[in-house]
């Protein structure tokens, strides 16, 4: 073999290489991925008082945790979990349930952590207290206050459909992952929910 | 001449990091999602009821991948590295 050909096998091999350390960093620091989940339940709630379904909510402030982050809009996967957000800085309203400030229980989520361990949005949320408070601004500039009534934590498989459910209360729960990671479901295994209620 | 050929290596490899970043970046888009809210009337004529199907809970964790991606990361740097200097190496002693 000449020396020609070893340095184009030598290029060959570096270049997916970089490409191959470029794709995994970008997407462990930046993309989140998707998850697996069960086929959902169908809950027939109590009518909701819908007077402010298009204010929806375009960020989420928890000042004892130092979080002002962006809300993005997400659905149902194609697995039927709740969708997440596409990076590890922002956080997820569940769009096809209720819209904070209106009654019932609106859903946030946002990541632990990133590909590579480091710090989430969510990586402190289990700090959160009873009484702590959570604000929520809408695209209209509308400020809601809700304060936190408790904090739970719960199996992955066994996540109550409650935390959706609506009620004739105004509330905002807000979700994330805790506990130890499972490598066969690439999840960890507990939920951790921070239930709170709007303050006028 | 030599400067040259480390200015072009150089560009080569920030081309194909950029390229492997773009590529990443390509594949961070929305979650695809389906929307299955459906309404139904309620029993006796009480009121409408409105029927939503409930998600099951988000993965919002990817931590269990940092050794995976650690690794893969320390590898692909370890080898590019070498076929950098193998081939430094072999253009140097022509």
């Amino acid at each position: 073999m000449s020396d020609r050909t070893r340095i184009v096998i030598a290029a060959a091999v570096g270049s997916v290489a970089v490409f191959v350390m470029a794709t995994t960093l970008v997407h462990a620091l930046w993309y989140a991925p998707d998850d697996s989940g069960a086929t959902p339940a169908v809950v027939t709630a109590t009518p909701a008082v819908d007077s402010t379904a298009d204010d929806y909510p375009v960020r989420l402030v928890v000042p004892t945790l130092a979080i002002d982050a962006a809300v993005q809009r997400v659905g149902i996967t194609k697995k039927g979990s709740m969708g997440v957000p596409s990076n590890f800085t922002d956080v997820a309203w569940y769009r096809d349930g209720v819209t904070p400030g209106q009654y019932g229980s609106a859903v946030i989520d946002g990541h632990v952590d990133n590909g590579l361990g480091l710090s989430g949005v969510f990586k402190h949320l289990p700090d959160l207290a009873v009484g702590d408070s959570v604000y929520v601004v809408t695209v209209t500039g509308k400020r809601l206050h809700f304060v936190v009534d408790a904090v739970k934590v719960y199996s992955y498989e066994d996540v109550p459909a409650d935390v959706f459910a609506q009620s004739d209360v105004s509330r905002l729960n807000l979700i994330t992952c805790e506990g130890k990671w499972v490598p066969k479901d690439r999840t960890y295994d507990h939920r951790l929910v921070v239930f709170t209620s709007l303050r006028e | 001449m030599v400067l040259r050929k480390i200015a072009g290596g150089a560009a080569l490899a920030a081309a194909l990091f950029g390229g492997g970043a773009f590529v990443a970046f390509a594949q961070t888009g929305a979650t695809s999602t389906m929307q299955v809210a459906t309404s139904t009337s309620g029993m006796g004529g009480v009121g409408t009821y409105t029927t939503t199907t409930v998600p099951t809970a988000p993965n919002t964790g990817a931590g269990g991948d940092a050794e995976a991606n650690v690794l893969l990361i320390g590898v692909s740097a370890v080898i590019a590295v070498a076929s950098g200097v193998y081939i430094a190496r072999k253009l140097r002693a022509h």
